[in-house]
């Protein structure tokens, strides 16, 4: 009577999986329109000094937002002021519209300092920090990296993009609570330097053909060729693309102190050619309110789109308007202690294979060699190859850590 | 206490006999189910509908007794999805009445929402008692082939959720926690299996579902919005039976096996969903998917004699998976997040008939629900682990008290909570520390009268009133705070340190409960109800929907018990010879000390929740309207409901300890417009088909109230020497700045609308009825005009522009082929 019922059971089951369409639990995601009212004028602070000998640069701006439009406008002509441990005043110069900074020779950050911000906007409110102190943070130990081959996506409808998944190892001290921050730079060799629509790149040699001092026109326009034409140069000498990691990344050590920090992701470096890179790679370290922060700004603006997201509330920074308090001013002010390591990613370990190429990443297409000067070559003989120019995005000087 | 219990016990004996003196008739007997023979509990049995309310439910063997007088009577039982049994007696003696009922699913017509106590609608006098048959349920579409109670619940004015992957229904505007969900008396802490998709109660093992979201009898307690009370069927005394079904998710199979002949039986349900091997052929997106449950009822019934039963229930449940959908665990290094929870219900039930009116229950039960994280460690075997527990134990004891006019119904209750919040478990690692969280105990006791009577001939009442008091018990430490400062880690001014079986706080109060029905003609009624409830433990989420491992606390110093009001109104019409109800029902519902939570407040492993939560209020109102066709070739009904739900949270000046700057605010599952229908049509002997529609306004989300440009995370790049620029045009000295969404409102957007249509189709073969294997099929597509819901909506910075997404589960039509089968 019961023995039956297996052999029935496994022959049904296969009649059903036959019969059957499976389409399953397919969750999806799409681009949604909502119909948004922004109605808001916020003050935005942002300014992480740090114990680095760089310039330390604090901005100010005003970001705006209407049913029409988002604008940020910078917050000029404020009067800046950095108090160092309660008693020292520096003064902060506008060096850009909206941009305060510190000269490496003005101001170095010390661990065991204590800053505060304060500043006078130019219609006369005065806002202030909380008081800041530096805390030392761990050296990373060790930093190193996988081939993922389901890295993230660029976009949440996207499914992914492989990547190099960069993770640290380091010492969490004992007897105190820690927080940390993570930032990183990647420099991807590049070998297009310039590209021109509806144009041609023109740069003269001013002195003996290439020894001598070069003139850069740039892209001069050609009517001759289609509105969408593009033409791109290859770059003249060596150049890096600098990558910014644009995810707010911190750690607490509540359930950890005191322990080997091991396998922490801190950067998943999307794959687009089998090129090496230098990856750097900066530990920071954070005040309990500035990772609560960071915190609550991850979770509203990354890891969001889950089943349980958390409804978002306001992030409320560390400025407050001495005139009005009840204005929210968003931006946290902190300092931190950096640790640095410059990774050398050598991506041996990414499948041998056909990649589009950082420039079809950066552009989606393929870059296309100008092949024609014309005739007579009105722009010059030759097709020139064009001049790293750096920026905050590129750079023409070699990675510390390059090898 | 218990001397007064005791006088009113002696009272109501007395009362009972001196009742006796009457010379009446007695007409008594058995119902049984037609084709098992098993005994049917709760069976009504009217007497002369036309001329009085002359109503009793058939007793745990399914045995009733009533008393008439000498002539003619009319006598019909009913019983929740089986065709009424109707009889005409002349009576000059006692009357033995053996009654045969026979289950509907045979007789291929429907009984869609009836009740087990007088004719529902017009004659009970509780407001808002649904009761759904597992029979109507089986023939409701199913998302994937699971006959699903909480899906099904969901066809029903009143219940709502926040969407399809909703752990759990909110019903006239209380939380999940809010509604206690008794299987067999045990209560279920989390009642889907992979995360909302399924509910765990296997349909084959479930004999019946009522649902009290209006008036809630005083025998129950502890939350504050409904009670859904599921019981298990008991076993077949006297045939063996094998039941089962195959579908795409799991397999189930259900044996009725009798031991001793009409005396003692046991069943056994099971049900496994181990296919998630075939997730990937789906679609690459599920390939990080893993998602395995079960679930298996073992329940016996044992009849010791006449006087004595004895039931016996346990209730085991599993589940494993891991997505990236539920995000990850902060401040734990892991490659994934995997959940896992089980759950062991286990229930003793003594019955003593002490004579044909008066009996005596008692119940014993635990629950003991286990969820936990498991976070595998990066190039290492380990796995951290975050488990945490809830035990419940109870006793319940009740005197039940029928009489002709009247049922009564005296109990004392006494529950012990055990909490462990989280205990974080390193393995072997060496890379977190073991942690763990204060277990909490409460012990709550409760002493309850229910009683239902009718005053004349129209006018009914049931009026109940509960006790409880509740002690939170040390061990423990509870901080005392600065007053008038926010509660937080730094506001601590001291604590104090409570020993072993010590009580830190206690908490306690009347619940009333009353219902009122007035007969207006022999079709129509209206009916009035007044609740209180307290709930003493509780979900404490910021999710929109809480996860299985959400945290449950027992109210403490800081923590104060909710309190929920709830006043209903309702009307009720029978047309057409019973062929149509209609029902119209108005609430309004308070509740006090709703729980809510700091921006950013974060509940896992933390000794000190209050520090994350504040408590406000939440008023919750409606209308409900609900037309059923119950007889015929086409039965159904068709139901809208208006309703809202509105939070306030205002514990102080600070903008960390109010939601909205203190404002009244929607509630995450408030959705004002709701429109369900259902229709079964049966064509002939063999095939019927199905149809529900479902519609509801889209609920609220968070939108941003504005954007705000950052340079969030630029640090300066070493290197670039700008010198050599010869012709400078790069605006060199800032990244270009990204724009992220800025949020100061909570729930003041809505999502899109949600509708959907699902359909199925039941074939059967009614020729094999007598043959020992019977099977059938169901065919069901689940969303037939692949309406892409959202589930929800979400904000995502991407290349330096703000982009809103939709999340969207089960887009397409979803088609399934199920067997089911029975073997005897």
């Amino acid at each position: 009577m019961y023995t039956s019922w297996p052999s029935v059971s496994s022959r049904l089951f296969r009649v059903v999986a036959l019969l059957t369409v499976i389409i399953g639990l397919s969750t999806c995601v799409a681009t949604f329109d909502p119909t948004l009212t922004p109605n808001t004028t916020l003050l935005v602070v942002e300014g992480i000094l740090t114990d680095q000998p760089v310039t330390q640069a604090i901005t100010l701006s005003q970001s705006t937002s209407t049913r029409d439009s988002n604008s940020r406008t910078p917050v000029s002509k404020a009067q800046v002021q950095l108090i160092i441990n309660g008693t020292q005043t520096v003064l902060l110069t506008e060096t850009q519209p909206g941009r305060y900074e510190l000269q490496p020779s003005q101001f170095s950050g010390r661990v065991g300092d204590s800053y505060q911000l304060r500043f006078q906007t130019a219609n006369g409110s005065r806002y202030e920090s909380t008081v800041e102190t530096m805390v030392a943070v761990p050296a990373i130990q060790r930093v190193y990296d996988q081939f993922n081959p389901k890295g993230p996506g660029r976009f949440a409808n996207e499914l992914y993009t492989p990547s190099n998944d960069i993770f640290v190892d380091f010492q969490d001290p004992a007897g105190q609570t820690n927080f940390y921050l993570w930032r990183t730079r990647v420099f991807e060799a590049q070998e297009w330097c310039a590209s021109c629509q509806q144009g041609r790149y023109i740069l003269e040699d001013i002195g003996p053909v290439g020894t001598g001092p070069i003139r850069v026109i740039g892209c001069v326009p050609d009517s001759t060729l289609g509105v969408y034409n593009f033409f791109d140069y290859i770059c003249r000498g060596s150049c890096w693309d600098i990558f910014y990691s644009t995810r707010v990344n911190v750690f607490a050590d509540v359930y950890a102190n005191g322990r080997p920090q091991v396998g922490r992701l801190v950067a998943q470096v999307p794959v687009y050619q089998r090129e090496p890179a230098v990856v750097d790679v900066e530990q920071l370290s954070l005040t309990v309110g500035a990772y609560r922060y960071y915190r609550l700004f991850e979770e509203q603006t990354q890891n969001t789109g889950t089943l349980v997201d958390t409804p978002p509330a306001p992030t409320v920074g560390n400025v407050r308007n001495l005139t009005d308090p009840s204005e929210n001013v968003v931006g946290y002010f902190s300092a931190s202690s950096v640790a640095v390591n410059h990774y050398w990613l050598n991506r041996r370990n990414v499948p041998l294979g056909s990649y589009r190429g950082l420039f079809y990443a950066q552009n989606r297409r393929y870059p296309n060699i100008e092949t024609s000067r014309g005739n007579p070559p009105v722009y010059g003989v030759g097709v020139p190859s064009a001049v790293c120019i750096p920026s905050p995005t590129r750079t023409n000087v070699q990675p510390e850590g390059w090898q | 206490m218990l001397t007064g219990l005791r006088l009113l016990l002696i009272g109501f004996l007395f009362a009972t006999a001196a009742h006796g003196q009457a010379s009446l008739l007695t007409i008594s007997g058995t119902v049984r189910d037609s084709a098992t023979n098993q005994p049917l509990a709760g069976a009504s049995v009217v007497v002369d509908f036309n001329k009085s309310v002359r109503g009793i439910n058939t007793d745990a063997s399914g045995r009733f007794s009533v008393d008439v007088f000498e002539g003619s009577h009319h006598v019909v039982v009913r019983y929740v999805g089986y065709k009424p049994f109707r009889i005409g007696l002349q009576l000059k003696n006692d009357y033995q009445l053996p009654v045969k009922l026979v289950l509907v699913a045979s007789q291929l017509e429907e009984v869609v929402v009836t009740s087990k106590g007088f004719d529902r609608n017009v004659r009970q006098p509780l407001l808002g008692v649904s009761q759904i048959s597992v029979e109507t349920l089986r023939k409701l579409p199913a998302a994937l082939g699971e006959v699903d109670l909480l899906r099904g619940l969901q066809m029903l004015p009143g219940v709502t959720s926040v969407g399809e992957a909703a752990n759990g229904v909110n019903i006239r505007g209380g939380t999940t926690d809010q509604t206690l969900i008794l299987l067999d008396d045990t209560p279920i802490f989390n009642p889907s299996h992979m995360f909302g998709l399924f509910s765990i109660f296997p349909a084959d093992a479930v004999n019946g579902l009522d649902l009290y979201k209006g008036n809630v009898p005083a025998r129950y307690g502890g939350r504050t919005a409904s009670v859904m009370d599921i019981s298990l069927r008991n076993p077949s005394l006297d045939q063996f039976r094998l039941t089962g079904g195959v579908s795409v998710v799991s397999n189930r199979l259900t044996a009725d096996i009798p031991i001793v002949k009409d005396r003692l039986g046991i069943m056994v349900s099971g049900r496994g969903a181990f296919n998630d091997f075939l997730l990937p052929l789906v679609s690459d997106r599920l390939a990080g998917i893993k998602a395995q449950f079960g679930d298996l009822v073992v329940k016996g019934f044992w009849r010791i004699n006449d006087r004595n039963t004895l039931t016996a229930m346990t209730y085991m449940s599993r589940d494993f998976f891991q997505t990236q959908l539920l995000g990850s665990i902060p401040n734990i290094n892991a490659t994934a997040t995997q959940y896992d929870h089980q759950t062991v219900n286990a229930m003793a039930r003594w019955l003593r008939v002490l004579s044909p009116k008066l009996n005596l229950q008692t119940t014993l039960s635990s629950t003991y629900y286990v969820p936990k994280i498991q976070l595998p460690e990066l190039n290492s075997i380990n796995v951290v682990t975050i488990r945490s527990g809830i035990r419940q134990r109870q006793l319940k004891t009740s005197l039940n008290v029928q009489q002709e006019d009247q049922k009564l119904e005296i109990g004392l209750n006494a529950t012990h909570y055990r909490v462990e919040p989280g205990a974080l478990l390193p393995g072997t690692s060496d890379r977190v520390n073991p942690i763990n969280t204060p277990t909490e105990r409460g012990l709550e006791l409760a002493v309850y009268a229910d009683n239902e009577w009718s005053l004349s001939t129209r006018m009914a009442v049931s009026a109940g009133l509960r006790y409880s008091l509740f002690g939170a018990l040390g061990p423990g430490v509870v901080r005392r705070y600065e007053p008038g400062q926010p509660v937080d880690d730094f506001s601590v001014v001291d604590s104090v340190r409570y020993g072993t079986g010590q009580i830190s706080q206690r908490y306690g109060g009347l619940e009333p409960r009353l219902g009122i029905r007035y007969e207006l003609s022999a079709s129509s009624s209206v009916k009035f109800g007044y609740n209180l409830m307290r709930q003493y433990l509780q979900v404490v989420t910021n999710t929109t929907t809480p996860l299985p491992t959400a945290r449950w606390k027992t109210s403490d110093t800081h923590i104060r018990p909710q309190v929920s009001q709830l006043v209903t109104a309702g009307y009720f019409r029978n047309f057409k010879d019973n062929v149509y109800d209609l029902l119209l029902e108005a609430y309004y519902r308070t509740t006090r000390q709703a729980l809510d939570y700091k921006p950013g407040a974060n509940f896992l492993l933390q000794a000190y929740p209050e520090t994350q939560l504040l408590q406000g209020r939440s008023q919750a109102y409606g209308l409900e309207v609900m037309l059923a066709r119950k007889k015929g070739e086409l039965t159904g009904w068709v139901n809208y409901t208006y309703a809202r739900t509105l939070n306030k949270v205002d514990q102080g000046s600070t903008f960390q300890e109010r939601i909205n700057n203190g404002n009244w605010y929607s509630a995450n599952y408030d959705r004002p417009h709701t429109l369900n229908a259902s229709m079964t049509i049966t064509v002939n002997r063999n095939n019927s088909f199905g149809f529900t529609f479902a519609y509801s306004s889209g609920r609220p989300y968070t939108a941003p109230n504005g954007f705000v440009s950052l340079q969030s995370n630029e640090s300066p790049a070493n290197g670039g020497s700008l010198s050599e620029l010869i012709n400078g045009v790069t605006d060199f000295g800032s990244i270009e700045p990204s724009q992220f969404p800025y949020y100061s409102e909570r729930n003041q957007a809505r999502l899109p609308d949600y509708h959907r249509l699902d359909f199925s189709w039941n074939i059967t073969n009614p020729s094999l009825k007598n043959r020992r294997w019977q099977g059938s099929w169901v065919f069901t597509v689940y969303n037939l005009y692949a309406r892409r819901n959202t589930y929800s909506a979400f904000f995502r910075t991407e290349n330096g522009k703000t982009q809103a997404y939709q999340l969207q589960i089960f887009a397409t039509p979803i088609p399934t082929l199920t067997y089911n089968f029975t073997f005897r």
